[in-house]
């Protein structure tokens, strides 16, 4: 016993993402008390929701070896185009979300047919599609706009408790989600074809398939978090998605991902999501300049990374 | 049942201008093992993944049962009853043991697996093969040996009519191999057609019915087991005889070029004393896993380890990375060639020339691409690599030639101490041949050499001296004329394993 105990190192201990997450978690509350409050953390819960949706997307392309740069970009189309929509349709607003959705889906169907056929990398494509889809989203909305129905804005407002109930539909999708990875033979394929893709072929697990899936999957909750966002704050912004493709990355690899592929974990990064939110609240709070954050945010990234490799290198 | 239920007619395939299979044509009886022979890089492997659907041929068809078939994916073979156990591992290292053997037809109720049956059948596939670990292990956790009873259990899990299997006891000890020809010999009196590459000659006559020789991608003949002989075997495969198959040891050695004291990695292994002399073959033998893999990974910089004193021609060094080591003089050819040996999407000729780099930058010189070219060729025709050209991807070229490959990458940097784990494995009888030259060569002009096998032929074959381990830690030592494998044997389990009784000391 004592020996299994020696035999714990603090690499271990420090490469665990939780450990990581626990620490900034306790920086945040100490440099800024007044977040545990119950506003406060309704506050940073409903901040995290589209981060967490954006980071489960991205980390389920992150565990096949892919990566989606497109996000953030999916989420500005989605929520500019939910705007425009609904402040010229009012009445429609059931349709428009459905459209919404369906376009998200779209879209990551063109990323993962584009990443499994034509043989070029999905950084290049998902790049590329992102820098188009920012052109769309500035040329449908040119600047902040737009008004969504009264009932539509209750999505990110409604409550139980001190929780936001949206949060809470999305944690639990997201622990079933983590369940089905490690307990269904879709979820083991996928680890599968993130571990060794030559076996999951050889397995006769279609790869191709499986990959356009996820980008389809991503395109999807990416909607989901640019529709959430409209609901938020009321009204469409093209760049409401910029910062989360980067975000998006930063809480898979916190949360447990590599990108040598063939890990993920779903409820690391639904903590992580939620642990950068709160930094973002305190740094919001304590007024530090946008410029700062965006040092940090990438430090942090840095760090995560890091820690990944480190965890990954054979002592 | 049929006299010819598996049929391989006029199947060629060819890649670039290498010419992996030329018109091959020959059947396999059901209830049949036949050996599948031929030297490195003669097709044994390109004919197994034309039959398992993984690659499509450019001519000829193949019959199963008198119906011709041609499996486009993987997926038609297995579902056809084609099942492969492939040279190089396909297993998914985050997985467990379980989850690799049934993946791609995991059992599920409403979609999710049945965990508890899953591991129930692992188990019982597992214990029929005799593996001893649990059904729950992550395969990355896995040694080689380990990893290569997942692949067998993986193939068994299936229903299996004709049984492919490239090299499967490379990486697997004595008693593994006899737990898989029990097998095999059960599959046999199932009807299952079974066709059998291994470059062991020793197995061959033990499990096989029948041989195939094939040569620069042709069929050479098909002969019953009992019509040839090793000399025959060795002719057909590689077109002469060989001579005397170890070259001559070493009659008087020099100065020692290593001497570890005080020497321990963790638990698993303590050894007090360690001296390498110059010119000197030194072998470690014992049963799987008594510290011999951590022996010389320590002294490769591998492992991290601790060491009271570790010289390196009577001057102390420091090791703490194989970076370290290489700096030191200190060469390893690892046993675990895809994940630790090459660069897989290189070119051989950079992956030869990466070992040499280190050494030849100290020196301040710039390499020159014409110059890198020579020492490329010089190790090619040395080793007999057969490649299409220096630009051929390593993870193209056949098993056994990829072996060369790590051999040649590691000459290169021209060690003082050559440290090889299990360097023949997947190297054909030819080839064998010609790198116990080059080892011999090597420490005729001053290398020490440690071989880590777990082929005693080839620790008799080759060693100068012998040191044996069991539970991490030396317990005999010996040289010629005692040396042999009853003795090694009998040392190697006297001191029987026993957990937690090893003492503090070192
Ligand atoms: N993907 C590929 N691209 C180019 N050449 C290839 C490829 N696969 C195999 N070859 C070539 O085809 C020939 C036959 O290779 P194969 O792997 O069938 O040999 P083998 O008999 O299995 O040898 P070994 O005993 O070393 O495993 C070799 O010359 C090899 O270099
Ligand atoms: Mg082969």
């Amino acid at each position: 016993m004592t020996a299994a105990l020696r035999n714990i190192r603090l690499r271990d201990v420090v490469g665990a993402p939780l450990f990581l997450l626990v620490v900034l978690l306790l920086i945040g509350v100490a440099i800024e008390p007044a977040i545990t409050g119950e506003r406060a953390i309704r506050n940073i819960l409903t901040t995290a929701t589209p981060l967490i949706l954006a980071g489960i997307a991205q980390s389920l392309v992150i565990l096949v070896g892919g990566i989606d740069l497109s996000i953030g970009a999916i989420i500005s189309v989605a929520n500019v185009v939910a705007a425009a929509l609904m402040t010229a349709y009012p009445d429609m607003t059931v349709a428009i979300v459905f459209g919404v959705l369906a376009l998200g889906a779209g879209i990551g169907l063109v990323n993962g047919v584009l990443c499994a056929f034509s043989g070029a990398s999905p950084f290049i494509i998902t790049l590329a599609m992102g820098i188009a889809l920012q052109g769309v989203a500035l040329q449908i909305m040119y600047q902040p706009g737009g008004t969504v129905a009264s009932g539509f804005r209750q999505i990110a407002r409604a409550n139980w408790g001190a929780l936001p109930v949206t949060t809470v539909i999305v944690v639990a999708l997201a622990l079933l989600l983590a369940v089905a990875i490690r307990r269904t033979s879709w979820g083991v394929s996928l680890i599968a074809i993130g571990g060794n893709e030559a076996s999951a072929r050889l397995s006769g697990i279609s790869v191709k398939r499986q990959t356009v899936l996820l980008y389809v999957i991503s395109g999807f909750l990416a909607a989901c978090a640019g529709l959430f966002l409209a609901s938020r704050i009321s009204s469409g912004d093209p760049l409401v998605g910029e910062p989360v493709t980067l975000d998006s990355i930063t809480v898979a690899v916190l949360g447990g991902s590599s990108f040598l592929g063939g890990s993920i974990s779903v409820v690391g990064t639904t903590v992580a999501a939620i642990v950068l939110a709160m930094i973002n609240t305190v740094l919001n709070l304590k007024d530090v300049s946008p410029f700062y954050q965006w040092m940090l945010k990438g430090a942090i990234l840095i760090l995560a990374l890091s820690l990944d490799l480190l965890r990954r290198r054979k002592g | 049942m049929s006299d010819n239920f598996l049929e391989f007619r006029n199947v060629s395939k060819s890649y670039g201008g290498v010419h992996a299979l030329e018109d091959v044509s020959f059947s396999v009886p059901a209830g049949h093992v036949r050996a599948l022979l031929g030297e490195n890089g003669a097709g044994k492997s390109t004919l197994i993944r034309v039959l398992a659907g993984t690659i499509g041929a450019d001519r000829g068809t193949i019959a199963l049962d008198g119906v011709e078939r041609a499996f486009a994916t993987p997926l038609e073979a297995l579902e056809a009853g084609v099942v492969t156990i492939y040279q190089e591992f396909n297993l998914v290292p985050q997985l467990t043991v379980a989850e690799n053997i049934f993946l791609g037809w995991l059992p599920t109720t409403a979609g999710w697996i049945d965990r508890g049956s899953i591991r129930a059948r692992a188990s019982e596939i597992l214990k029929r093969i005799g593996a001893t670990f649990s059904p729950d292990a992550r395969v990355g956790d896995l040694n080689v040996a380990g990893q290569q009873m997942v692949e067998i259990a993986k193939a068994l899990s299936r229903d299996v009519k004709v049984l492919l299997m490239d090299e499967p006891t490379a990486a697997l000890n004595d008693a593994e191999i006899e737990a898989l020809f029990r097998i095999i010999r059960q599959l046999r009196a199932d009807g299952v057609s079974i066709l059998y590459v291994s470059h062991r000659m020793a197995e061959i006559f033990a499990i096989a019915d029948s041989v195939t020789v094939l040569k620069d991608g042709r069929h050479v003949g098909t002969e019953p087991i009992s019509e040839v002989t090793t000399e025959s075997l060795v002719r057909m495969m590689i077109g002469r005889t060989l001579g005397e198959f170890y070259p001559p040891k070493a009659t008087d050695f020099g100065a020692p070029v290593l001497e570890i004291g005080g020497l321990s990695v963790g638990k698993a292994l303590q050894v007090e004393k360690l001296v390498l002399r110059k010119g000197e073959v030194l072998g470690i033998a014992g049963l799987e896993g008594q510290g011999q893999r951590e022996l010389v990974q320590a002294i490769s910089g591998a492992r991290s380890f601790e060491a009271d004193t570790f010289l390196i021609e009577g001057a102390p060094v420091r090791i703490r990375s194989i970076r370290d080591a290489i700096a030191a003089g200190i060469g390893y050819i690892p046993d675990d060639r895809k994940r630790d040996g090459l660069a897989l999407i290189r070119t051989s000729a950079e992956n030869l020339a990466i070992g040499s780099l280190a050494r030849r930058l100290r020196f301040g010189a710039v390499v020159s691409g014409s110059a890198e070219r020579r020492f490329v060729d010089d190790l090619v025709a040395a080793l007999r690599v057969k490649l299409s050209g220096p630009d051929q991807r390593a993870g193209d070229l056949s098993g056994g030639n990829q072996q060369k490959l790590v051999f040649g990458k590691v000459l290169g940097a021209k060690p003082k101490i050559l440290v090889m784990a299990e360097p023949t494995r997947g190297v054909d009888v030819g080839a064998k041949r010609e790198i116990y030259e080059i080892i011999r060569e090597l420490t005729r002009s001053g290398v020490g050499v440690v071989l880590l096998s777990g082929e005693l032929p080839e620790i008799l074959g080759m060693s100068d001296r012998v040191l044996v381990m069991a539970n991490g830690r030396i317990v005999a030592e010996m040289t010629d004329p005692e040396m042999s494998e009853e003795a090694i044997m009998t040392a190697a389990t006297a001191e029987a394993p026993e957990a937690g009784v090893m003492d503090d000391a070192a």
